[in-house]
């Protein structure tokens, strides 16, 4: 192992290796910030650029775009509510909160932080325990797989919003956007009104963006002319952001662990990986647990560790096994395939040089990223300054063209601009959008996953919940999705209480909200307003 | 509208989708395919129905009536806005991509700018805002990203 982490390095430490690393962090930041353009887009983008090179160079490349994308697809999460990919999503339920506070430049500088961090852990894990967590991914069966999306689903419902029943709404609505087109075991068609462009379902990207972008753009015409959000540039910001990330170093380190480990369970997605990573900052965060929603710090730095920690989780069972993790994994696979290279145990016999310049490769990004980054924020964070009727129109049509680029389909445009505004209305009355987002990322997960688990349950002569009991990492993930349900419950049935008491004496109905809270910045629902606080005279629409 | 009013709403809107979806699995040759649609249809019966009780019930649901979710919502200028959205989809593959794209990025940012004085000087800045957004477009996707477009009547 360590001659060939040495080869990796000496691969890593040429002058065109750097060039290609330097090159792949740009573009892949650049498309990850994309709204419609994910990491796997901007893989797959570059991948033909990739076949004249050398292959570990055109390794490298892939891994920095993929790298970076990763953590260019939060800058927008935080500066208009519009994740770049569908692991910045967690990202936007605090992130958000903290542009419209006037603490952009704050925002960005801890997500580059926490990102560094986090994929920092994650290209360690890689290097050093490949072998051993691609032993660990295999022991993941449909029961697990089952239970972990369903812990996912009942995470963001309890997290996202404030009311657990609408985000159970919410998440059961992007579900049902997942059952349209052919059963994947069965083979029927279902939901699709003989229309040939529903049998393959409904893509994700027109969803995802027409739930953040859209919906999150138009409803900032409400405010007419105005900025996105106010300014207030702080001296000595990067010590400030230095200092505070200080005090978070359990929770970057955890959370870049936990970021990995569900990463490199094949199919789980950074999306999921993210929503943990809140739920568990949130949990170790006591001292200002209210302020998740509002702006919380941690709320952005644990999900984007985890975000970011997810890139090297995700090519261990590719290394590992030869089984590629997500669709970024998958690209790289085929470019592997194309230079001759056959991912899996026998590369680190035959190939060891190629498999370790690569996963020194992940781990060479990470500096380069943090330069990139530190140049840049201060000019990316001045978006939020420019005037409404600039940015509404222009982010509009980057989601028109960024869904069109997906299959070429109008198809998708119609998805996108319907799922927008129903998404819109829906975040006014309280159902939270990010878990409608997350509902439809995990609700194929569940289904197919659930339907093996009949199989598998069957084929050994047992009940379902039999099977499902037989397997230990399925109870624990049982357990930690009936005890987030429960919190979330036991959360509202205590602010309810709380409000009750407070507004019993004095009985004022003047100025109210909707669940007799104070007035609250919710991440998914901050440009939407959740419900608007008005006196009775002021009742009437413009 | 208020909060009360648009929980109801919503709990019989699941209510309505319910029925449909049970509806429509009834024709599905295999009954495992139906599965997930009724478990989502039994849920949205039991989260519509704990909405509607909810909100029903004075004790719970008259706090419900202090807010008006859509109370802050300038409905000529968002209609307007989602209509432009609506008639960009449609003009994508009428006249073109960029072409609507170009009318889309004038329109709407016109519409945001209704409320300044100058208008003249507004009508030349949202022109020639669209036309760079535009070229900015089209040299991302088209040029650089090699991304196909429909052909359009000028591009």
């Amino acid at each position: 192992m360590w001659e060939g982490i040495l080869a990796g390095i000496q691969g890593v430490l040429t002058l065109e290796a750097l060039w290609v690393l330097l090159a792949g962090t740009l573009a892949g930041a650049a498309i990850g910030a994309l709204p419609g353009l994910s990491a796997v887009s901007a893989v797959a983008l570059l991948l033909p650029f990739t076949f004249g090179m050398e292959p570990a160079h055109g390794l490298i490349m892939l891994a920095a775009v993929y790298t970076s994308a990763q953590y260019g697809g939060s800058i927008p999460a935080i500066l208009i509510n519009t994740p770049g990919t569908s692991g910045a999503a967690a990202t936007t339920l605090d992130g958000y909160p903290m542009t419209l506070k006037g603490q952009a430049q704050e925002a960005l500088y801890l997500q580059l932080f926490a990102g560094v961090i986090g994929g920092a852990i994650g290209a360690v894990i890689l290097i050093f325990f490949t072998p051993v967590l691609a032993e660990w991914s295999l022991l993941m069966g449909p029961a697990e797989y089952f239970w972990l999306a369903l812990a996912g689903l009942a995470m963001v419902a309890s997290l996202a919003g404030k009311d657990i029943l609408k985000g159970l709404i919410g998440a059961s609505l992007g579900v049902f956007l997942t059952v349209p087109g052919q059963d994947l075991i069965t083979g029927e068609s279902r939901f699709t009104f003989d229309y040939h462009h529903l049998i393959g379902g409904i893509e994700m990207v027109p969803v995802l963006l027409g739930l953040f972008a859209v919906a999150s753009v138009v409803a900032l015409v409400e405010r007419g002319d105005d900025t996105v959000a106010p300014l207030t540039p702080r001296p000595g910001v990067i010590r400030y952001v230095l200092r505070r990330i200080s005090r978070m170093k359990l929770l970057l380190s955890w959370t870049g662990v936990l970021g990995t480990l569900v990463g490199a369970i094949p199919g789980a997605g950074a999306s999921v990986s993210a929503f943990v990573a809140y739920g568990e900052s949130k949990r170790i965060s006591k001292k200002n647990r209210s302020e998740f929603g509002k702006g919380a710090w941690e709320g952005v730095a644990g999900p984007e560790s985890a975000n970011n920690g997810v890139v090297g989780g995700s090519i261990v069972p590719m290394m590992g096994l030869g089984l590629p993790g997500s669709g970024s994994a998958a690209v790289m696979f085929g470019a592997l395939t194309v230079h001759g290279i056959i991912p899996g145990p026998r590369m680190f016999e035959e190939r060891a040089d190629i498999a370790y310049t690569f996963m020194v490769g992940v781990l060479a990004t990470i500096p380069i990223m943090l330069v990139v980054g530190l140049l840049t924020v201060r000019w990316s964070s001045l978006a939020v300054k420019a005037p409404l009727r600039f940015m509404v129109p222009v982010i509009l049509s980057l989601a028109v063209l960024g869904t069109f680029s997906l299959r070429q389909n109008t198809f998708d445009v119609a998805i996108l601009i319907g799922i927008g505004l129903v998404g819109y209305l829906l975040a006014k009355i309280g159902v939270p959008p990010i878990a409608m987002a997350l509902g439809l990322v995990l609700g194929t997960l569940i289904e197919q996953n659930f339907q093996r688990s009949v199989i598998v349950a069957r084929t050994d002569d047992m009940g379902l919940w039999e099977y499902f009991f037989s397997r230990p990492i399925a109870i624990v993930l049982m357990v930690i999705a009936a005890l987030v349900l429960l919190s979330g419950i036991r959360q509202v049935i205590r602010e309810h209480s709380d409000s009750r008491a407070q507004n019993e004496p004095a009985g004022d109905e003047s100025v109210s909200t909707g669940d007799g809270g104070a007035p609250e910045v919710v991440g998914d629902g901050a440009a939407v307003g959740e419900g608007t606080t008005r006196t009775r005279e002021q009742g009437s629409d413009q | 509208m208020t909060q009360r009013y648009a929980n109801i709403g919503l709990g019989l809107l699941l209510w309505v989708l319910s029925a449909w979806v049970i509806w429509q699995t009834t024709g599905l040759r295999d009954p495992r395919t139906g599965d997930l649609p009724l478990v989502l249809s039994a849920f949205w019966i039991f989260s519509g129905a704990i909405l509607i009780v909810l909100n029903v019930v004075p004790k719970t649901g008259r706090p419900m009536e202090r807010t008006r979710p859509f109370g802050q919502v300038p409905w000529r200028r968002w209609a307007a806005v989602a209509a432009c959205l609506a008639l960009f989809g449609v003009g994508a593959v009428t006249i073109g991509f960029y072409e609507s794209a170009f009318l889309f990025l004038y329109a709407v940012g016109s519409i945001m700018a209704s409320g300044r004085q100058n208008r003249g000087q507004t009508v030349w800045t949202m022109l020639v805002f669209a036309l760079i957004a535009t070229s900015g477009l089209y040299l991302g996707f088209s040029v650089l990203l090699g991304i196909p477009f429909p052909d359009g009547i000028l591009i």
